[in-house]
């Protein structure tokens, strides 16, 4: 019997004809992630990710892609693997940095590739987690994927331009947050960012503290927004049981610590009168015995110490 | 909702987007906006995701159906094969790109053919059609508690689990005439008596001659036989033979003992199928048919009556009756966590969403002061005040001026605890430093009068703090958790969850409940602590008792009284039926007492010795069970003698035995009596 987890199987959904294209996508994507940063000069800067990308692709580890970004953004900034510095233009290259081609396609063509891995392993690997507990898995349970049929005919190329238009947006997030600064000194405390020369004297922020300001602000803001919108959708579709269950949850909340110190006192109680003397029994079989022992302890302790310290004295 | 690859994914993201930002992004911008831009994918992914999520949540239809032969019904039969077809509708706008919508099948049960799970693109009003077979052995209930569906992303990032609670019992009725679902086709002997003799012979007004006898004063001159009494001499007088149809009743046991053995497989899905057949056959025989339901506590009558609805209420009671399960009983909270937890989370999940059924930390301190011997840490605490009163006392003197008299007599014992605590501390080691030395003076002096408050606080926290760790706190918090959902289901209070968190029996009572109401199997506890066997019920034979005498009592004719029972355990304790069966017997009934063979009793005529091997009988285990299973038949050659001894008939059913055997070996019972 085959093991429907087998290496067999998933090259085998890999050759599938419909999955087939997204692996050639995922392919086209590392060639062209290895082409530009082959423009930097280093082999190693092009090879290292394709390498990394053709093991996830074929291994099917699913650590790999997490690696790929780490290598792409590493090696970017590190062409020849170890940290040497090297002028890029200073802050004027801030000015030009958004909507460069090059970065517009190194950066499109990771992502195309980090969608096309993705889903390949949904396909070929597993699309859901398992949610069963460690002692009920076995290696031989198929996992749950997604069926090669599910595949739609436009699918691919909405992936490929979804991924465009997220690197788009993330040029203007990039363009917005560069040309605006964090500035104490004015209210609002965010103005247009000025390139002069003439600026010896740091800001009270530095350029790279305004930028991670700036960024955090806006996402915290657009992350907290969407969450409050969908707290609020969330509380409006609870059913019947779970408007119950929290009315149920905060009166529980309110009065737990009454309720129990009554419980312990009545659980305690039933216990001793099915069985006199049971109480102690469990106190000493569970965690009673640790503080029985610290409790004997202690007044032996002290009273040693009264003993000795009275002969010292003496 | 995160699934472990999207949580990876956006630490990755935020590690470079964080890195670019702050060192690499002034020289290397790329980094930066490689970052943002997985970010902004991540974000955008979720917002979709959650988009769809609430939109189609509660717009989903679910449409069950029974098939059987093709046609949708309404209840199952037992032995027949029947397909379970489910439509699950998206009525809202979004539509999934990937889902596995899965219906729920009943416990125990095996699929015979279909699959119960499809994997799709959930698109609105676009039908989901689940088709499954299923087929039971045995009468009872399908439980369906609903579909589940989950939802993920094609990236497999994001995940969710729904369940749409529709929980549906579906009845599976005994099968109609025999267990092939046939009716009787041929003819072993005569199912109707022959002309002229009625299968219970009593005078009454029908056209059949039954008897002749004396003439009495007060008979009817039509009814004088002429030529008989020519012959005779005397007046005799013709008795017709009544021609009320005969009323049976259908004692069924139910009690927990019965209710032992796998589903659809246990003797009281056996005796209900027996039941089904005889009191279909009794009704082929234009016969009334009622059935009584008994156990340890109680009987339901269910009055006798010849129509096509009485036939389906009473298949429906006895398919009621037996998808009853035995009481788990002296369960203890840890398995019955484990088995309850997961179905649960299963088919609640939305209320174990942290926002209403919340966890806080104080969950799983432990108090120290709440137990019985709490209390104990007070002494020290008590014994420190006093030790420190000196320096209270002092304070007042500086404030107040001069202490009362009873105080002042009692001072000097204080200084002379201090004076104590001095000279101890002044033999610690010195470091000639003013300033090192009265702070450390200080410190030695403060431990020593506090000692015993801080190793008590030490000891408070240590047993506070036992409660975050295993085993401790996953049991807490699957208690909590679950006590909050059965105090919900039962209408309780805040004070029934806390009950439930606290008090063992409380809890596995309940979740032994719930997992009976969701058809859920549970390891039956055969032996109660004290070792004796849990399931012998000498009550049930009162209870039997009064069933039969009620039914004696409201019988009009003769009638036949059918028991379907598990005697055979009660031994000593089977007077009461004994007496109920002699007054039946003594008003003219018929009564009959069909028992059920355990399967892993081999059936032997009484007398045949068995033959075993001399070798085995050295194995203790085989010479328990020798014993045992010659135990049993001694106890039910004795049923019988007794049972026989006052009129009744016993027969044995085991589960080899067809349906058809039974029915003829009934009739044939029947025949016997009515041919007298």
């Amino acid at each position: 019997m085959t093991n429907p987890n087998s290496y067999q199987l998933y090259l085998k959904v890999l050759l599938d004809e419909r999955v087939r294209g997204y692996v050639m996508v995922a392919g086209c994507a590392l060639i062209s992630v290895f082409v530009i940063q082959l423009s930097t000069g280093s082999l190693i800067a092009g090879g290292i990710p394709m390498l990394i990308g053709i093991v996830a692709m074929m291994l099917r580890w699913t650590a790999m892609p997490g690696f790929f970004v780490v290598a792409v953004a590493y090696l970017t900034v590190n062409p020849f693997g170890v940290p040497m510095s090297r002028y890029s233009g200073g802050p004027s290259r801030l000015l030009s940095s958004s909507f460069s081609p090059f970065d517009m396609l190194l950066v499109a063509a990771v992502l195309v590739y980090l969608h096309a891995q993705f889903r390949v392993y949904s396909l070929a690997q597993q699309a859901f987690p398992d949610e069963r507990v460690k002692a009920a898995r076995s290696k031989r349970d198929s996992l749950d994927r997604r069926p090669p049929r599910l595949i739609s005919d436009n699918e691919l190329l909405m992936m490929i331009l979804f991924a465009i238009g997220t690197t788009i947006v993330g040029q203007f997030i990039w363009l917005l947050i560069t040309q605006l600064e964090f500035d104490s000194k004015v209210f609002p405390p965010i103005r247009l960012r000025r390139f002069t020369l003439d600026r010896m004297q740091p800001d009270f922020f530095s350029a790279a503290v305004s930028r991670s300001l700036l960024f955090a602000l806006g996402l915290s803001g657009t992350v907290g927004l969407a969450r409050f919108v969908f707290w609020y959708w969330q509380i409006r579709q609870w059913n019947r049981e779970e408007a119950k269950l929290l009315l149920l949850d905060m009166g529980w909340q309110e009065s737990r610590r009454e309720f129990s110190r009554i419980e312990t006192w009545r659980a305690a109680r039933i216990v001793e009168q099915r069985k006199p003397g049971e109480t102690w029994r469990r106190i000493k079989k569970t965690g009673g015995r640790i503080f029985t022992v610290l409790f004997f302890g202690f007044v032996g302790i002290t009273v040693l110490m009264i003993i000795f310290a009275y002969l010292i004295i003496r | 909702m995160l699934t472990a690859r999207g949580l990876w994914c956006l630490i990755v993201a935020g590690t470079v987007t964080l890195i670019g930002l702050t060192t690499a992004g002034v020289e290397h911008p790329i980094v930066a906006i490689l970052g943002i831009t997985l970010i902004v994918w991540y974000l955008v992914e979720r917002l979709l995701f959650t988009l769809r999520f609430r939109s189609t949540l509660g717009k989903i239809d679910v449409v069950r159906e029974i098939l059987q032969n093709g046609r949708v019904v309404s209840n199952a039969w037992s032995g027949i094969a029947c397909t379970i077809r489910v439509t699950v509708t998206n009525r809202g706008k979004a539509s999934w790109p990937l889902a596995i919508v899965m219906d729920r099948p009943p416990e125990a049960r095996k699929i015979r053919g279909g699959r119960t799970e499809q994997t799709v693109e959930f698109r609105p009003n676009e039908p989901t059609v689940i088709e499954y077979e299923l087929k039971s052995s045995g009468p009872g209930i399908y439980r369906f508690e609903g579909v589940e569906i989950r939802l993920a992303d094609l990236a497999g990032f994001f995940y969710k689990r729904i369940f749409l609670r529709r929980p549906v019992d579906v009845l599976i009725l005994p099968p109609l005439t025999d267990s092939e679902g046939k009716q009787r086709a041929d003819k072993r002997f005569n199912v109707l008596p022959p002309p002229g003799i009625h299968r219970l012979r009593r005078p009454g007004s029908g056209s059949e001659l039954l008897d002749l006898r004396d003439y009495i004063p007060g008979d009817p001159p039509k009814m004088i036989a002429w030529k008989a009494s020519a012959k005779k001499d005397k007046l005799i007088t013709k008795e017709l033979e009544s021609d009320i149809p005969v009323r049976c009743t259908l004692f069924l046991d139910t009690s927990q003992a019965m209710r032992l053995g796998p589903v659809g497989e246990t003797p009281l899905c056996r005796l209900s199928e027996v039941a089904s057949s005889i009191a279909q056959a009794a009704a082929a025989n234009r016969d009334l048919v009622g059935l009584t339901l008994f156990d340890e506590a109680k009987f339901d009558v269910l009055p006798a009556a010849r129509n096509t609805v009485h036939t389906i209420r009473l298949l429906s009671k006895l398919a009621e009756a037996s998808a009853q399960r035995p009481d788990p009983g002296g369960q203890q909270v840890k398995p019955m966590v484990r088995i309850a937890y997961p179905l649960a989370q299963e088919l609640y999940p939305d209320l174990f969403d942290r926002s209403v059924n919340s966890q806080p930390w104080g969950l799983f301190w432990k108090p120290l002061l709440d137990t019985r011997w709490g209390w104990i840490a007070w002494i020290p605490v008590l014994f420190s005040l006093i030790v420190n009163a000196p320096g209270v006392l002092g304070i007042y003197y500086m404030l107040l001026g001069p202490l009362p008299k009873w105080l002042q007599s009692i001072m000097p014992i204080f200084f002379e605890w201090i004076n104590f605590c001095a000279r101890i501390v002044r033999q610690r080691p010195k470091s000639n430093y003013l300033l090192l030395d009265i702070p450390l003076f200080l410190f030695a002096m403060f431990l020593l009068l506090n000692l015993p408050i801080t190793i008590t606080v030490l000891v408070w926290f240590i047993h506070g703090i036992r409660g975050f760790f295993s085993p401790h706190a996953p049991i807490r918090r699957k208690r909590k958790q679950l006590g909050a959902i059965f105090a919900l289901l039962d209408g309780g209070t805040p004070a029934t969850v806390e009950r439930y968190i606290h008090d063992d029996e409380f809890f596995a009572a309940r979740a032994g409940r719930f997992l009976a109401d969701h058809h859920v199997e549970v390891p039956v506890a055969l032996y109660d602590g004290d070792g004796r066997y849990r399931f012998r019920s000498e009550s049930k034979a009162e209870v039997l008792q009064r069933a039969l005498l009620g039914a004696v009592s409201r019988a009009r004719d003769n009638e036949l009284f059918v028991i379907l029972a598990d005697l055979t355990e009660l031994g000593d304790d089977i007077a009461a039926v004994l007496k109920a069966v002699r007054v039946a017997r003594s008003r003219h009934h018929h009564v009959m007492v069909i028992v059920p063979w355990p399967s892993d009793v081999p059936v032997a005529e009484p007398g045949q010795a068995a033959s075993i091997d001399p070798m085995e009988m050295l194995r203790v285990a085989k010479l328990v069970q020798v014993a045992l299973v010659r135990g049993y038949r001694q106890r039910y050659e004795k049923l019988q003698k007794e049972l026989v001894r006052v009129g009744a008939t016993v027969l044995r059913v085991t589960d080899r035995d067809p349906i058809r055997a039974i029915l003829d070996r009934l009739d044939r019972v029947r025949g016997a009596r009515s041919r007298r």
